[in-house]
């Protein structure tokens, strides 16, 4: 990855009544415009994801999506859906004057990656996606009902646990009345666990670091309320193939598709599905590495590809 | 220093050289299909598999192995034409070309055209690798005389100010990983290869006979190996799991495989049947309690054996849990292992009808029980390599191949699927955890690779649970294969630990 820097230039920029989110720009000011999706939902940006770009070719754009970050106000499920977020990426092109821009994102940041690129593919010169994630039903299931719990038995005990037996038989469900109830502590620690269970398998080698940084209650708040109610409602998708019937509209775009292999959050069948329906768009499988961005391979893999398409 | 001779007529030139080649940065090979390259480069030379790489325009799908470690790194690219009939040709020739990395591309290009070195069209281009590349044609022309002298040479922009911190990137993505082990220098390995004092087959039925063989020390504690599958048959690298100096290493193929006779046979071939073996086999040798040890269904088998004869087993040494339940044979054959391979799945599904795909198991069992011996063979083939493709963290193609040789082929895939579709002959679907009490008080190690998804951790989670007496290791860089090196560090440290126990 490419060393620490510090934006030119942050703002916040009003996007509703209610809402404003926080931007940044950094690297070249005349250089190639990079929106970086943060994934979650909720999950807020962070310095070091300024570090997949060339800041001497790349002018770069992060932001963080509403409800969360430096986003205000905290936590808020007002307003909040697919496409408010895809209205806000376009405002905030608006607002910067980029013409036109790549378009990067991992996880939930794939998502919206793909969503946004489908309704506005004429703004999007390229795109760089990382274990993708793209709603469809078997994609849900696998992390919260039938699939990463039989590699990390372990960890799903703990996640299942702050659950009561007789709720369990749908844990979103379960996990989003607390998250939105009005008990403060249930929330608290509905968002700890929540926030757990995700961050403890996210990497190959368990993190320490980041496990911990899961446990920080203003950011598991935001991350844990923001994605339980994005997946409560599907995405606000109309059906859960959307995304990646969509994609019929992107194939013009140059993209490149980077995915662990034992990505036990977004398992690979995602990828290759995605891959499957848009031939073009080059899928790089990492061997040995799981979901994080922050995986030295994957972290690899993504600048190979920003690399390569600055030049272009 | 003082160059004197004819030397000095060359070194101005090099002084004004305006770049410099700064290493090599890749070399590529190709051919028709990878998995031949594979077995050169991955499991005969032993180089690292760290990625692949797929792309139509290219018409390429490679993996990339790394060799070297920081700024010394290369990439060893293996790679395949998408369509063998496309363009570019990858596989032609043979070994490709290198690359070398240049510290400014363009000056290199300018400064060397004008001294009649031939470029590909395209000049100055975005590579594979992510880099600004232009290459030099392997043959001069009229106008560009000097050519690459028959080698198709890439130059490589290094990337400017060093952005790429290589060394990590390298270094950090190529496994030995470290685990809660440490690093895997400090990992203990196999012990040394050796031969068996004594080999023999025993008749265990009017048809059935099994090969059975002894290493190690003749009069050491006895320790009796189970080898997986079921179908599966020993290898001699399984005799070194055990310190030779102490243990008397007891190997045996099971019923219809390995050596054993009928070969592939499925007459009288049941869980229960092959308990009693082991225990004809024990007493055959004189041996009045043993170590039982194995992995995979190995670790079924030594359940299975030990809840019947716990008096006769000494520890049990169990790895990658197989409990051959229901839900266990779905996540690996039906659904869950499935996405997180959907490559290697694609080929297990394509050797079956769409119209049999919601039982997969049941489809198979058909064909390996055909009386076409081609319709057997190829079922046998296609379930053997999907679950050699997934054993190892790190993808082994001697394993995948191995696999799919037809003498293992058949009587792993027809033993295995024999077993499975009689849900492993057991009265009670859970009955290896309903009999744990009858083991409770053998000393036990439970080895698990938390990237096992042929036989994934909540199995041995569950007999954690069921027994908590004994010890539970997880080996958090591998997966199933008793082959990966964290799986042999454990095992061999509780073998090792047992020794001393009478």
């Amino acid at each position: 990855m490419y060393p620490p820097i510090e934006p030119y230039h942050s703002g916040m920029l009003q996007v509703s009544d209610l809402h404003s989110i926080y931007y940044e720009v950094s690297g070249n000011p005349k250089g190639k415009p990079v929106v970086f999706l943060h994934g979650g939902p909720g999950g807020g940006t962070e310095p070091r994801q300024r570090c997949f770009f060339d800041p001497a070719r790349y002018r770069i754009i992060l932001f963080d999506q509403r409800g969360c970050g430096r986003s205000l106000p905290h936590a808020s499920l007002v307003d909040n859906t697919t496409w408010h977020l895809v209205e806000d990426i376009e405002r905030l092109r608006d607002h910067l004057g980029v013409e036109r821009w790549q378009v990067f994102g991992g996880s939930w940041g794939s998502t919206l990656a793909l969503a946004y690129a489908g309704k506005h593919p004429e703004r999007t010169t390229e795109m760089v996606m990382r274990g993708i994630f793209t709603f469809a039903t078997d994609e849900m299931d696998w992390f919260y009902k039938s699939g990463t719990k039989v590699l990390f038995p372990d960890a799903w005990a703990a996640f299942e646990s702050a659950i009561p037996p007789s709720e369990r038989d749908d844990l979103i469900a379960a996990y989003h009345r607390r998250l939105t109830g009005d008990d403060r502590r249930a929330r608290e620690e509905a968002a700890r666990a929540w926030s757990t269970w995700e961050c403890s398998v996210a990497t190959l080698h368990q993190d320490p670091e980041l496990v911990a940084h899961c446990g920080d209650v203003a950011f598991t708040m935001a991350f844990a309320r923001i994605e339980c109610h994005y997946f409560v409602n599907d995405g606000f998708l109309d059906h859960p193939h959307q995304l990646v019937e969509g994609v019929q509209r992107l194939r013009k775009i140059p993209a490149v598709i980077v995915h662990g292999r034992y990505d036990a959050i977004c398992p690979l069948r995602n990828a290759w599905r995605l891959h499957r329906a848009w031939p073009e768009a080059e899928l790089v499988v990492v061997e040995a590495a799981g979901h994080s961005a922050n995986e030295p391979a994957i972290a690899a893999a993504l600048c190979r590809a920003t690399d390569r398409f600055a030049s272009g | 220093m003082c160059n004197t001779g004819p030397r000095l007529a060359t070194e101005p030139k090099l002084e004004s050289r305006p770049f410099r080649v700064l290493g090599v940065q890749q070399i590529a090979v190709g051919a028709p299909d990878k998995a031949e390259l594979r077995r050169l480069w991955v499991d005969l030379l032993g180089l690292e598999r760290t990625g692949s790489f797929r792309s139509e325009r290219e018409n390429v799908d490679e993996d990339i192995l790394v060799v070297g470690l920081g700024d010394s790194a290369v990439e060893i690219d293996l790679m395949m034409p998408i369509d063998p009939d496309g363009k570019p040709k990858v596989h032609d020739p043979a070994l490709n070309h290198i690359g070398l990395w240049i510290d400014d591309l363009p000056a290199a290009v300018g400064w060397l055209q004008a001294r009649g070195v031939r470029f590909t069209p395209g000049g100055i281009r975005r590579g594979a690798s992510g880099h600004d590349v232009c290459f030099i044609h392997p043959k001069g022309s009229a106008d560009a005389p000097q050519g690459g002298c028959g080698v198709l040479i890439e130059l490589v922009q290094f990337p400017a100010g060093t952005p790429v911190d290589r060394s990590r990137e390298v270094g950090e993505a190529s496994p030995p990983m470290s685990g809660s082990m440490g690093p895997s220098s400090t990992r203990r390995g196999f012990y040394p290869e050796l031969e068996p004092f004594d080999t023999g087959k025993l008749r265990v039925s009017d048809l059935h006979e099994i090969y059975y063989e002894q290493s190690g020390n003749p009069k050491g504690k006895p320790v009796v190996f189970i080898h997986g599958g079921p179908g599966g048959g020993t290898d001699p690298k399984q005799r070194r799991f055990f310190d030779p100096s102490v243990y008397r290493i007891v190997l045996f193929d099971q019923r219809g495989c390995g050596k054993s006779t009928p070969h592939a046979s499925l007459v009288d071939n049941t869980t229960w049947h092959l308990v009693s073996d082991m225990e004809s086999l024990r007493e055959h040798l004189g041996i009045a309690r043993w170590q039982v040890f194995g992995g995979s269904w190995g670790s079924t088998l030594g359940l299975a054996y030990a809840s019947k004869h716990p008096d006769r087993t000494t520890e049990l040494v169990l790895r990658g849990i197989f409990l051959l339940r229901k839900s266990e044979l779905d996540w690996f054959y039906q659904e869950g292992a499935s996405a997180l391979f959907p490559d290697a799945w694609e080929k297990y599904l394509a050797a079956i009808p769409v119209a049999e795909h919601g039982d997969l198991v049941t489809a198979y069992h058909r064909r390996l029980l055909s009386t076409d011996p081609q319709v057997q063979l190829a079922a046998a083939r296609a379930w053997s390599v999907w679950e050699a493709s997934t054993s190892f963290l790190h993808p082994s193609d001697d394993f995948i191949t191995h696999a799919g040789q037809d003498q293992f082929a058949t009587a792993f895939a027809r033993i295995e699927c024999h077993y499975f579709v009689n849900g492993g002959f057991f009265e009670v679907e859970n009955q290896l955890l309903r009999d744990v009490d009858k083991i409770r008080e053998i000393p036990g190690v439970i080895v698990q690779g938390r990237y096992d998804v042929v036989c994934p951790m909540t199995s041995a989670w569950d007999l954690h649970r069921a027994w908590p007496e004994a010890r539970l290791e997880i080996v958090p860089d591998a997966g199933h294969s008793a082959y990966e090196p964290g799986i042999v560090h454990a095992l061999v440290e509780a073998t090792d630990a047992y020794r001393t126990r009478a």
